[in-house]
């Protein structure tokens, strides 16, 4: 059976409003033509940039304070630092995609099967989903993602450690009968993430280029599925300008909202 | 078995007449997909101001889980005539009492009607496929 082909957008050193404008123009399925075509898209941003989880207050995070760049994702979870050092991907599809069919927790875990395959692969030892593990990177009282875990963060150990440290940050959003992944893989680490592990701690010269490689093969292999590399489209380009600009607005980034449970 | 006094939306919310109003929830099965069984892995619950009109299949707030943001869908059109305010602070409900206690808005509706949406064996049945 000829295996079924996804779409791959490699956009790097994009704007954070490009970044965030095309992830939601994929979400939307804006060329109905692709609409039915699962996408990975792998990126990085320029100049770096913060970006807070869908529901995190502006003030909650201090990183953003004063940060140049700063947008809210669509996505959930903590706020990131999209630094030189860092991979982002997305994936976007339909719920009904027979790679995200069943459960959330079992799309996480074919996707964290993936990257884990792939920090293996290039040489990060150890890499596993942290489980009941204690985690050194968490920091209370940041904001930051990678200063949270759950259960099913991808972790690696440090040399002489006896436990692990998250490196890996994903979250979702399912709108519309439509599904955007995000994730984020620490290449390097950032001043604002201290703690976190990175690839090149546990795989010194692995280059952000080879990590990307990585996760291709790996989401082929994991996926059953072929990756065609292509552009976005003019429709998806031209989408991606007009919904990027509400990333920065400050009624979105600074908006108001109701009390939030405390974890 | 769901209840079968009240309809479905394949996306996972409840309807409910009451009276002249609807009242709106989420199913378990949504619960149980967002929160992985863990209550506390629900984390925020968006909903709308009360007096907001609304029309069917719109999104009318938003619930996040440490797994996932997902939109929560109107299943008639109408106005919100009252919220579950608790909810936002109480997300364990959801857990605990989807079918009652976790109600999260009431609409007071444009028309009654529910025969649009799916009886608790078509709603099994989609969830179970």
């Amino acid at each position: 059976m000829k295996p079924q082909t996804w779409r791959l957008l490699e956009t790097y050193d994009v704007s954070a409003t490009d970044a965030m404008g095309l992830d939601e123009a994929l979400l939307k399925g804006v060329d109905a033509e692709l609409r039915s075509v699962p996408t990975l898209r792998l990126y990085t941003w320029q100049p770096d940039a913060i970006s807070l989880g869908y529901f995190q207050a502006f003030d909650d995070v201090a990183a953003a304070k004063g940060h140049r760049q700063v947008v809210r994702r669509l996505t959930g979870g903590g706020a990131i630092h999209h630094h030189a050092g860092e991979l982002t991907f997305s994936i976007t599809l339909d719920a009904k995609d027979p790679a995200y069919a069943g459960s959330v927790p079992a799309s996480y875990e074919r996707t964290h099967e993936a990257i884990i395959a792939a920090l293996l692969s290039v040489g990060v030892p150890g890499v596993c989903m942290r489980r009941s593990e204690p985690s050194l990177s968490d920091v209370q009282g940041t904001g930051m993602c990678f200063h949270e875990s759950t259960p099913q963060d991808i972790s690696w150990t440090s040399a002489g450690e006896a436990h692990s440290r998250k490196g890996v940050g994903t979250a979702q959003r399912r709108t519309g009968g439509r599904i955007l992944h995000h994730g984020s893989i620490k290449v390097d680490g950032s001043p604002l993430e201290e703690g976190v592990a990175t690839v090149r701690s546990a795989a010194p010269g692995v280059s952000l280029e080879s990590v990307a490689s990585a996760l291709k093969a790996a989401i082929e292999a994991e996926f059953q599925v072929g990756l065609a590399p292509s552009v976005p489209t003019k429709a998806e380009a031209l989408q991606a300008f007009e919904l990027g600009a509400r990333y920065v607005e400050p009624s979105f980034l600074h908006r108001p909202r109701r009390a939030k449970r405390e974890r | 078995m769901r209840p079968d006094d009240r309809r479905y939306l394949d996306s996972h919310e409840w309807a409910k007449l009451d009276g002249d109003l609807i009242v709106v929830g989420i199913t378990d099965f949504a619960v149980e997909e967002l929160s992985n069984g863990n209550e506390g892995d629900l984390v925020y619950c968006d909903l709308p101001d009360v007096g907001r009109v609304i029309e069917q299949g719109e999104t009318f707030g938003e619930i996040e889980s440490v797994k996932a943001v997902s939109d929560l869908n109107a299943p008639v059109g109408g106005e919100i005539v009252e919220i579950n305010s608790e909810i936002e602070e109480h997300l364990e409900t959801l857990s605990q009492d989807p079918w009652k206690k976790g109600w999260l808005i009431k609409i007071k509706p444009d028309d009654k009607s529910l025969e649009h949406l799916l009886d608790a064996a078509g709603y099994e049945a989609n969830v179970t496929s």
